[in-house]
């Protein structure tokens, strides 16, 4: 060895000598600058000191650290505590803000500089053409244009200004001063490099946040069963008020409603419907588009009055079910400036404030209502190719044109492209018509001040005023408590007045200033309501009011199933008593109402087929029924039967809703189990059988001991002879949290959790997914305010920091942290004081 | 011997230290230097070589050994990867080691290195 090292070492030849060593230099030098392949930069990778690795070499924060802020008013004191969050004491709350702009940079740099790049269409230009797909909806929608019309828009002497343009520059503060050395691990992973934060991103969030909350299938899907099996069909397939309701208003009622409807048979396919669906398919969200249900996307939010709780005080608990990734969505925090401002909870990392948790006298929580505030227009325009005008009463407008560059990492044209809009918003062409689009998200809105506003509010009522005043897209149902015992509920947001005799699931015509909305709903017509006399209010995205009220139409009422909204209205009943403890167990309830309802049914199937067959049926269906009959309804992840379940409903409705194949053979739309629900009562109904097998006439009976047998052996086939108590939900049913990136090394997957498909803690079905509470919060209102809470992650956005994870233990047992919250420096007990950062101002 | 190592010594040092301070590329350069300077000794290049790949081990391995989380994060890494956590340690190791290598080799032949039958006498001490 030495031999061959010694020749090649002192190569006979000096100038081949020279050119091997020239190209071989050359060659790492281009590996090491520029990366061969899908092989990021090599220099930046491997680099010791200021590579990949630093991630490592930076993993904990400085125990004590100090940095100077050239706009900084006054001095600023953070202190990290035990879990990671920063307490932030200022002098001014725009001092404030420019930390907050700090710390999350600090934590979250990457994440809010990817996603300001998504929400902006400018992802071509970190990885290239394959994101072109994506930049040219976000673009196409309107999105970026809206958002920076909106901060056009803005009161430059207004509290949400200042506050954008105080934690720009805190991030930016933050980003001058970081050495590449420092920069988080998927720049250098990418090789890109960090770019100022501009006010607008902030808008752009929670553009994107908008988009991806209130898009829901319903709407889409009615019109594509439409297409396949007529209107009449579609409708009760798709009905806009939900058949079982226990609405988010109260009613009185002591118990939910099921108002089922018989089922038309299937009728001729309505071809028309296919350019509304399609429509509606162009404007979902990444996720959506992709076959993810955004149903998934939903949330629990109640409060309980001071009469009902065992503390005597009201209590608050929320829970948002989002997609999850690492870093996570969520970043915990706290603002304290004396006198005048005192939040505590989660922001987005990129949003100047804090969007969900409490302050000295108010907590609240959100969750999605789901309203429909997007409509189509077939417009005429002057040119069927190129056109640069519409006709709207009898008049050309000129359109307004934009061409949208998409670069690629070196700064050169991709792609362009040419986005039209008219006053409606952007327009688009399909199926040879040109459509455009009016949403309320493109319209112009003061999310910032809303959340200012509401961070200072003294009450619930004035918190859901101080939202319901500029907070407009996605519409949530916000509900708030205080801590002089008031609970109060309102969906919140802007519901679009439309002409008489409408409602938004047709394309209007858009030649006619007649079509426009007229306005918007008056805050006194959203869904709300105040102490009630049940004592407590809950919601679980279900519908608002109860359809028999009059009511207009607000949107796809059934979006949501309400599996959890019965589960929580059952628990909250069942408690007049409830504890801060009692509030964390039922977040986490693995309890079925779905499963309760539908398992009885499977049951009486097998029974039936056992009948029939004179006790000569098969061993699986024997198997199956027995492992239902004695499960208790709780996705608890070592349960045997809940597999069972979710396979067998899986089945049924590819048994059931056959008849919604479209050309391809594909299932055009899925109605929901609260359908089949309405059908199981309906055994006589031609939907039971299966048209895939003309010489037989199935029976609902034979279907569903079908779809229980099938699961059951598909499940044997799998995971092999169950035990004797099933399979354990744990092994078949997991949840991933993927790394924003998609890498694997910093993801965390196959999780073993609690809940399922309905129940108040979601997780995924068999086959694993990645959506589930996002954050869990309780809160105590009493003389001083008490919160718990946790979320799936951590507060770092470093893969290598003991804090990127580190709350995912906690949040897969259902416990949560008791929240340190004290309202000045000195109340912060020292102990508990990690790590600690003053600002100053200062610097360039 | 002790002269050797003292060599060495310095010139991991100087790996290390330039690596820390200006980044990754400064093994390139230095590497060069150390060829143009020392042509004339024997196995210049691969001294070089080693000299590069052992400052990188020691910036790896010291933090770790400091309660920084080194080792785990390697392996996170190389799986995002999708890399055994060898290969990536491998890969740490040789691109220093490469690149050393042919910097200080044209450097060394720039400046006339050494050719085959040069007495050991007549090189530069080691």
């Amino acid at each position: 060895m030495s031999q061959v090292r010694g020749n090649f070492d002192g190569m006979s030849n000096r100038p081949v000598r020279a050119i091997v060593g020239v190209i071989v230099l050359a060659g790492t030098g281009w590996a090491g600058f520029r990366g061969v392949g899908p092989v990021p930069p090599l220099g930046l990778l491997l680099d010791p000191a200021n590579g990949t690795w630093s991630a490592a070499l930076h993993a904990r924060l400085p125990r004590q650290a100090a940095a100077r802020m050239p706009a900084l008013g006054d001095s600023v004191d953070v202190r990290y505590d035990d879990r990671g969050v920063p307490h932030i004491f200022a002098a001014s709350e725009a001092d404030a803000y420019r930390a907050l702009g700090y710390v999350v940079a600090r934590d979250r740099l990457f994440q809010m500089d990817l996603m300001a790049h998504a929400a902006a269409g400018r992802l071509t230009e970190w990885v290239g053409p394959r994101a072109l797909p994506l930049d040219r909806q976000v673009r196409a929608l309107g999105l970026p244009r809206a958002a920076k019309q909106q901060l056009a828009a803005m009161d430059t002497t207004g509290m949400g200004w200042r506050m954008l343009q105080a934690f720009a520059q805190g991030v930016n503060a933050y980003v001058a001063n970081l050495p590449p050395a420092r920069w988080p691990v998927e720049y250098k992973l990418l090789g890109v490099k960090p770019s100022r934060w501009a006010p607008v991103n902030s808008l752009l969030l929670f553009g994107r946040m908008a988009w991806m909350l209130a898009y829901l299938p319903d709407e889409e899907a009615r019109q594509a069963a439409r297409a396949v099996v007529g209107k009449a069909a579609a409708e009760a397939l798709f009905p806009l008020d939900a058949p079982i309701v226990e609405p988010i208003q109260p009613t009185g009622a002591t118990g939910p409603q099921y108002r089922f409807v018989k089922l038309p048979p299937p009728g001729r396919p309505d071809t028309g419907a296919r350019r509304l669906a399609s429509l509606l398919r162009g404007i979902a969200p990444p996720g959506a588009r992709a076959g993810q249900d955004p149903r998934h996307l939903a949330s629990n939010n109640w409060a309980v009055a001071p009469a009902r709780s065992a503390t005597g005080h009201a209590l608050l608990a929320n829970d948002p079910h989002l997609g999850l990734t690492l870093p996570s969505i969520w970043y915990e925090a706290q603002l304290v400036v004396p006198g005048t401002l005192d939040v505590y909870g989660v922001t987005i990392p990129g949003a100047p404030g804090i969007v969900l948790g409490f302050n000295r006298d108010v907590a609240w929580g959100f969750t999605n209502t789901g309203a429909d505030v997007v409509d189509f227009y077939r417009e005429t325009v002057d040119d069927s190719t190129s056109p640069r005008r519409y006709r709207l009463d009898g008049a050309w407008k000129p359109l307004a044109i934009r061409v949208e560059a998409y670069r690629g990492a070196r700064g050169q044209v991709l792609r362009t492209d040419t986005i039209r809009y008219t006053h409606r918003g952007p327009l688009m062409h399909r199926f040879g018509m040109w459509v455009s689009m009016r949403w309320t998200a493109l319209e112009p809105s003061d999310d910032i001040r809303a959340f200012y506003d509401a961070s200072h509010a003294t009450s619930a009522a004035g918190f859901l005023d101080a939202m319901a005043g500029s907070f407009l897209v996605p519409a949530q149902n916000i509900v708030a408590a205080d801590r002089a015992g008031t609970i109060a509920i309102r969906s919140t947001g802007h519901f679009p007045l439309r002409p008489r005799g409408t409602d938004g699931l047709q394309i209007f015509d858009g030649s006619t200033s007649a079509s426009d909305w007229t306005g918007y709903w008056p805050v006194a017509r959203y869904p709300q309501s105040v102490n009630p006399a049940q004592g407590y209010l809950a919601s679980a995205n279900q519908q608002p009011v109860d359809p028999r009220q009059p009511f207009a139409y607000l949107g796809d009422e059934r979006a949501w199933d309400p599996w959890r909204a019965l589960v929580i209205n059952q628990l909250l009943r069942g408690h007049d008593s409830v504890t801060v403890d009692d509030m964390r167990q039922f977040q986490v309830n693995p309890l079925s109402v779905r499963a309760r309802l539908f398992v009885p049914h499977f049951v009486q199937a097998a029974a039936a087929a056992a009948a029939a067959a004179g006790g000569r049926d098969s061993v699986s269906v024997r198997a199956a029924a027995r492992l239902l009959a004695h499960w208790d309804d709780r996705y608890t992840r070592d349960n045997g039967a809940s597999a069972l379940f979710e396979l067998a409903m899986r089945n049924l409705r590819d048994g059931v809703w056959d008849e919604l194949a479209d050309s391809t053979g594909r299932r055009a739309a899925t109605p929901s189990d609260e359908i089949m629900l309405g059908l199981i009562l309906q055994p006589g109904s031609p939907w039971w059988d299966d048209r895939r097998t003309p010489a037989v006439v199935e029976t609902r009976d034979d279907v569903m001991r079908q779809a229980l047998v099938a699961a059951y052996d598909s499940l044997q086939a799998r995971y092999g002879r169950p035990g004797a108590a099933g399979w354990p939900w744990g092994a078949v049913a997991t949840v991933d949290i993927p790394h924003l990136l998609g890498l694997t090394g910093f993801s965390r997957d196959g999780l073993v959790t609690d809940g399922g498909n309905g129940t108040l803690n979601p997780a995924p079905a068999p086959g694993g997914g990645s959506h589930g509470p996002s954050w869990r919060l309780v809160v105590d209102l009493g003389p001083t305010i008490r919160a718990w809470d946790t979320y799936p992650g951590g507060q770092s956005g470093n893969p290598a920091s003991p804090r990127y994870a580190d709350r995912i233990p906690q949040w897969l047992a259902g416990q949560l942290s008791p929240v340190l919250a004290p309202d000045s420096l000195a109340g912060l007990p020292a102990a508990r004081v990690m790590a600690s950062l003053t600002l100053r101002p200062g610097g360039n | 011997m002790g002269r050797w190592f003292t060599r060495m010594g310095l010139l991991v040092f100087a790996f290390g230290l330039g690596t820390y301070a200006f980044g990754w590329w400064v093994v390139a350069a230095i590497a060069l230097a150390w060829g143009l300077v020392a042509a004339q000794a024997p196995r210049t290049p691969i001294r070089a070589a080693w000299a590069a790949l052992i400052a990188w081990a020691l910036l790896l391995v010291l933090p770790g050994l400091m309660r920084a989380p080194t080792f785990s994060f390697a392996t996170q890494l190389a799986h995002s990867m999708a890399v055994p956590t060898w290969a990536l340690w491998f890969a740490e190791l040789v691109f220093p080691f490469v690149m050393a290598w042919s910097a200080a080799a044209v450097g060394a032949a720039v400046n006339g290195g050494p050719l085959p039958g040069t007495s050991p006498a007549n090189r530069f001490p080691a």
